[in-house]
């Protein structure tokens, strides 16, 4: 690469030139948000753009490398298509970094974030959404490797015709792709996918060897496209047989009216081409356009307009519209009749990955229209109710509970990793009485919520099944402790726990320093 | 025995042959190059003639392969370019009448990186050629002159070694003095490679300096290819070769 671009000359500048390459760069990045889906963009624009203009340009110009060194065609191409791939490769990612910048500097419509929340607002927190990222990304540079011939080919009418096929077979390969996906896609889920990132996203897989086969598949397309690409372009480039026998037909006369006829024919054939370049690169467009506005059509898009206060998502506090909602154990089935307000997310959770959207979306729904109703519903991947806190509050159901149980904030991941049940402690009713004696009822506000050190949530049970048992059951809610700088707080910070009930809720929770810093 | 014999004679009058173009025909626009045939021998050096537009640029870059003719063949030792394409390469140089490689290096980095991936590619001539020319290594190719720019895409041929050289004006804006150092370079050159020279030029001096054959174009074809002896008898006077090279 490196001696393809410090030896070669200059870089031919017509404006059709210029033209042929915003058409290349501009049909590509259409093509590859109608195919692929995601990828295509302005990176891909420009790195499409600058490579083909630059070294194309470099081709048509005349300013063969072969002309200063003992090469012949094949060396030649081997360098340029280099420099083609490696090129695009670097513009696309420094444009994507450049990007990522622009947005953590709040230029794009996402502001403030730092670099990892950017990085995994666009390519996902998981694994499951990385992985099709990479498999996506392998695909667009097979495109692009895939135009490489477009490069040497000078004829218009070949060019043109190239053009036209690579992008048909290429429209096969992503519906290979999804076809292959579909296996592992449920029927119902068949109709949202319109790209092969759809695909991608809604084949969950579930075992590494399915991830690592797609990725394994996608890089021998890679390699059998760039050797066929290879054998094009040194076809194309490459010296050929001279033919002393077949002589056109304007070379045999003499005449100049009859040669401006033929040149007239000539002019025809080529505004001919030009204009079926032109009206398939408008009609991709369209078409385009016409498969996004009708998906945005079927699809409205939604907004997060609900989020879990802690990272507890079962039995943890809510917010929606300002207003804190705590979990009930009920079943609401407001999704059967009502639409959906929003995406509820869990804290944290990124709701702008197609991925998030495609399959792992929860909306928020609500029987009633107002602006604080009294139930929520979380509806899709998960399913949960709550009820708004005040009402809540109010509520002395749980006197009649003989089990109480202090929920570690990580209790459902602390449980899932070892054999025995963990991430909770068992408190005595009394303690609970204490503080519901001293503090009542408590109003909760969503930004004690923001920096607190330490969370857990009180819960009430008749029966030790209902606590233990297979199903997440989230009881009677009592209330919860927000602990921030070795002090402890009943709800909101309002509420500090001291005295006798700090040392006995110490006791349950096992507590040792902070009992001995609060003694001292 | 005999036969044997036969084939080796006819094996090296093949030999003899560096160039050959057979049936060439071009079009660009409304220019027409049109059944060129003609042959050039080992060592000899060629004049290509004519008035601009005449065809000389197109059919040097059809030599060079920069362009493919729409018909006809182009043999150089008897082989096209696509039977050996590498070697035909390496004993090819092209001069053209512009540069057409990356000017915004300096003139010895440039000559460097050839060396590298051309092995043949001679330092000591570039160092003597460059010295020759009064060329400064050290500076950017853009900011030599044009006759500067000439000078060193002439040494840069050179250095190559080449038994094939093609020129397109070497000496076109170049001063009288500067043109003196490029013609002792060629002649240089030639005295101890039996190089074969194919040149276009509009300048007489050129002729007589170093052609010993002269080829006319004239709009597209090739009227006459001779001696450079024949020529002046031909021409009554120096004023009708110099009509036809548009001077």
């Amino acid at each position: 690469m490196k001696s393809f671009f410090s030896i070669s000359g200059n870089v031919e500048s017509s404006p059709l030139h210029l033209g042929t390459s915003l058409l290349v760069a501009t049909a590509s990045m259409l093509y590859i948000n109608a195919t692929v889906g995601a990828m295509g963009g302005i990176p891909l624009w420009v790195g499409m753009m600058v490579v083909f203009y630059v070294i194309r340009g470099i081709v048509i110009a005349g300013n063969r490398m072969t002309h200063h060194l003992a090469f012949c065609s094949k060396q030649e191409v081997r360098r340029m298509m280099a420099a083609y791939g490696i090129a695009f490769f670097a513009i696309w990612a420094v444009m994507k970094i450049l990007l990522t910048l622009a947005q953590m500097l709040g230029w794009g419509s996402v502001s403030g974030m730092t670099a990892k929340e950017c990085f995994d607002s666009i390519y996902g927190s998981t694994l499951v959404e990385r992985w099709a990222y990479v498999f996506a990304a392998i695909l667009v540079i097979s495109f692009v490797m895939s135009l490489f011939p477009l490069i040497v080919i000078r004829k218009k009418e070949l060019w043109t015709a190239y053009l036209i096929i690579d992008g048909i077979a290429f429209w096969g390969i992503s519906r290979l792709v999804i076809r292959i996906c579909d296996i592992w896609i449920r029927k119902t889920d068949r109709q949202k996918i319109h790209s092969v990132m759809d695909a991608l996203f809604m084949c969950v897989t579930p075992y590494k060897w399915q991830a690592g086969l797609f990725l394994g598949g996608a890089v021998i397309l890679l390699l059998m496209i760039t050797g066929m690409v290879y054998m094009i372009a040194t076809h194309c480039y490459g010296p050929k047989p001279g033919n002393t026998i077949r002589i056109p037909e304007y070379f045999q006369t003499e005449n100049p009216k009859e040669r401006e006829k033929i040149q007239k024919e000539k002019r025809k054939t080529l505004i001919l081409v030009i204009v079926a370049a032109v009206v398939l690169v408008l009609a991709v467009a369209a078409f385009v356009l016409f498969l996004i506005a009708g998906r945005m059509q079927e699809e409205p898009s939604y907004h997060k307009v609900a989020e879990c206060l802690t990272e507890d998502r079962s039995f943890g506090p809510v917010v929606y519209n300002d207003q804190v909602y705590i979990p009930v154990h009920c079943s609401l089935d407001y999704h059967e009749n009502e639409e959906p307000k929003g995406y509820f997310a869990y804290k944290g959770e990124n709701v702008d990955s197609r991925f998030y959207q495609l399959s792992i979306a929860n909306m928020l729904y609500t029987g009633e229209n107002g602006e604080f109703p009294d139930y929520l519903e979380m509806y899709g991947a998960d399913m949960n109710s709550y009820e708004r806190a005040d009402k809540v509050e109010k509520d002395t159901e749980w006197k009649n509970d003989s089990i109480f149980v202090l929920w570690d904030e990580e209790w459902l991941d602390e449980t899932a990793y070892s054999r025995d049940r963990t991430g909770y402690s068992i408190c005595e009713k009394g303690i609970v009485e204490m503080l519901e004696n001293e503090f009542g009822e408590v109003a909760y506000r969503p930004e004690d919520f923001d920096d607190y050190d330490a969370y857990f949530t009180i819960s009430g049970y008749q029966d030790p099944k209902e606590a233990f048992g297979d199903e997440v059951n989230c009881g009677e809610w009592v209330g919860c402790i927000l602990v921030k700088d070795n002090h402890f707080y009943y709800g909101n910070y309002d509420n500090a726990i001291t005295g006798v009930t700090l040392q006995e809720l110490l006791k349950v929770l096992g507590g040792n320093e902070m009992q001995q810093e609060t003694q001292s | 025995m005999l036969y044997y014999l036969e084939l080796e004679v006819e094996k090296g009058c093949e030999n003899m042959t560096e160039l050959e173009l057979q049936k060439i025909y071009q079009r660009a626009g409304n220019f027409f190059l049109k059944d060129i045939n003609f042959s050039m021998e080992k060592g000899s050096v060629t004049a290509l003639i004519g008035r601009s537009g005449a065809g000389k640029s197109t059919l040097i870059r059809l030599i060079a392969q920069a362009e493919i003719p729409e018909v006809g063949k182009i043999l150089y030792e008897g082989r096209e370019m696509y039977e050996d394409e590498k070697n035909i390469r390496s004993r090819l140089s092209v001069v053209y009448d512009k540069p057409n490689f990356n000017m915004e290096l300096k003139a010895g980095r440039l000559a460097e990186k050839i060396k590298k991936i051309e092995p043949d590619f001679s330092m000591d001539m570039f160092q003597k050629y460059m010295e020759i020319a009064q060329l400064d290594r050290s500076i950017k190719i853009k900011q030599y002159s044009t006759g500067m720019q000439k000078k060193y895409m002439l040494i840069l041929a050179l250095c190559r070694q080449p038994e094939l050289l093609l020129m397109d004006e070497p000496t076109s804006a170049v001063d009288p003095v500067s043109r003196e150092e490029m013609l002792q370079m060629i002649r240089d050159y030639r005295s101890w490679q039996n190089v074969t020279i194919l040149f276009s030029t509009h300048n007489y001096e050129d002729i007589e300096a170093i052609a010993d054959h002269v080829m006319l174009l004239r709009k597209g074809e090739l009227i006459y290819h001779q001696s450079k002896d024949e020529v002046a008898k031909e021409f009554a006077d120096k004023e009708q070769i110099l009509k036809e090279l548009g001077e």
